[in-house]
């Protein structure tokens, strides 16, 4: 596999779980928010987290692409 | 139920997501990497497991699967790989489901019901209409009884006529008890009395005349899975002190050998004898049969489940023919005694198919029964008659002789009730104290009766 495929595979899978892990967050944050459940807060720190993570492997792949 | 749970995921997010998707009331352990899992698996069991393929390092999650199903847990898989290759290797190590990144929360709580379901009930109604065929209630239950008392540590002991399925029960319960070792299969009345030993220890090298070469016993072959001892009635007396201990202490030595061997393993003994009996007559011990009935079952003759011989020939007939029962076939087939039972039906299927005739009418079933007949009555007067009074008393061997003169003469006067309680002269009670039939298939028989 060329390293260009590496990256792009490296790229979708990255993308593609965060954004399925993010959305699938969202009935549990929703659920929670309404009933003013305080973990909804640490769940949405844990959404910017998460996200937070997927930044810095997409600017670590454009480093190297 | 409470369920022992794994969840194995270095994202905090989705470790939250699992946790309030399992539900509450489960004993839950998390990971963040697979040595932290390790270290969980040497010391719980865990019914299932929910596994990040991508930890630390791409695809680490992969080397979790075995030991996890080792452990004897449901293993689920989670990753955004989509990639067939990554897919196929996560099943070939053994993963129940694979399941996209995201799909998975939505899920688990229909998986973790399904694990609750299995735990409570291991044998579901759909296992005994094509693996172990039988639509009588007691016969599942006691399948199902055994099965919950190997998994939780007992040994069994299986009791029932011949031919009625003991082997094929034992292999059920092995298949369905998530055993990860194998299921080793010993006839003890195929046994040399000087190679009993050898045989379930095993041997070094050189320790006996002809053991050319070292070999591995069926108590070590057993390891982590289930031996199956049949016919354990004709075990020598002088080899069960040594059963005994090895079921005792579950260490031993090889024959010829100075090195403990260890087996993590569970016993399913079968019968046709009346071990209660031979134990009472000292010719069994009973320190041993009190170790094997840790769960006892009983397994009914064919003509006491009437209901299965149909549904049962459906499965013998392997053939593409498929076989057409006359009404009066059906009649001399529900009236026959079965006392082969499985084994006797399914010879009887191959005497049908044998037949060259789809349609099958009474005079094929009287043939066989004829044919099987006169094999019944050369035994009649035998040294296992003998044996069986000896052993059950000859209250059981004289009710056995009654019902087979009854059942001769109900087939004589070719199913014909009241001229067979005129012919013998006996009452409808004492007619059916011997010829218990299924509900429907009595009623139309009464119908003939004379009270």
């Amino acid at each position: 596999m060329s390293s260009t495929e590496e990256v792009l595979k490296t790229i979708r899978h990255d993308v593609k779980g965060t954004c399925a892990q993010l959305t699938a967050a969202l009935p549990l944050l929703e659920k929670l928010l309404i009933e003013g459940d305080p973990e909804a807060r640490e769940i949405i720190k844990e959404m910017a987290d998460t996200a937070a993570r997927l930044s810095e492997r997409m600017r670590s792949c454009h480093e190297h692409a | 139920m409470k369920l022992n749970i794994l969840l194995v995921d270095d994202d905090p997010l989705a470790i939250r997501l699992l946790r309030h998707a399992t539900g509450p009331g489960h004993n839950l352990k998390t990971a963040a990497n697979s040595a932290q899992a390790m270290e969980f698996l040497s010391q719980h069991n865990f019914d299932f497991a929910l596994i990040d393929l991508n930890l630390a390092y791409p695809l680490e999650g992969l080397k979790l699967i075995g030991p996890l199903k080792k452990n004897g847990a449901m293993v689920v898989v989670t990753s955004a790989h989509e990639e067939e290759d990554i897919i196929t290797q996560c099943y070939e190590e053994g993963c129940d489901a694979y399941y996209a990144k995201g799909d998975l929360s939505a899920s688990v709580g229909k998986i973790v019901e399904d694990v609750l379901r299995r735990r409570l009930d291991p044998l579901p109604d759909s296992v005994f209409e094509n693996e172990y065929v039988t639509t009588d209630d007691e016969t599942k239950a006691s399948a199902r009884a055994l099965l919950r008392g190997i998994t939780s540590g007992l040994n069994g002991l299986i009791l029932g006529p011949t031919g009625t399925g003991k082997t094929e029960l034992a292999r059920l319960v092995h298949k369905f008890g998530g055993f990860s070792g194998d299921l080793v299969e010993l006839n003890c009345a195929g046994l040399p009395k000087d190679l009993i030993e050898a045989e379930l220890f095993g041997h070094e090298k050189g320790s006996f005349t002809g053991a050319d070469k070292m070999r591995v016993g069926k108590f070590k072959l057993a390891d982590k899975g289930v031996l199956f001892l049949d016919e354990i009635g004709s075990l020598p007396l002088e080899a069960q002190p040594k059963l005994l201990k090895i079921l005792e202490e579950k260490v031993f030595y090889p024959v010829g050998g100075d090195v403990p061997v260890r087996s993590d393993f569970r016993i399913i003994a079968a019968t046709n004898e009346d071990l209660f009996a031979l134990a009472a007559k000292g010719l069994f011990r009973l320190d041993l049969l009190q170790r094997l009935c840790g769960t006892v079952i009983q397994l009914k003759p064919l003509s006491r489940r009437t209901s299965d011989i149909f549904p049962l020939i459906k499965i013998f007939n392997t053939s593409p023919k498929k076989l057409f029962f006359l009404p009066d076939a059906k009649d001399r087939i529900l009236a026959h005694n079965w006392m082969g039972n499985l084994r006797e039906l399914k010879n009887f299927v191959d005497h049908c198919l044998a037949a060259g005739k789809g349609v099958i009418d009474a005079s094929v079933v009287r043939s066989f029964i004829n044919r099987q007949g006169e094999n019944q009555e050369s035994h009649l007067w035998s040294e296992a008659a003998w044996k069986k009074a000896m052993s059950g008393g000859l209250d059981d061997l004289t009710d056995e002789f009654r019902t087979w003169v009854i059942r001769k003469t109900l087939e004589h006067n070719g199913g014909n009730v009241t001229r067979t309680m005129k012919a013998l002269s006996i009452s409808s009670r004492q007619y059916y104290n011997h010829l218990p039939r299924p509900p429907k298939a009595r009623m139309e028989l009464e119908e003939h009766v004379v009270h």
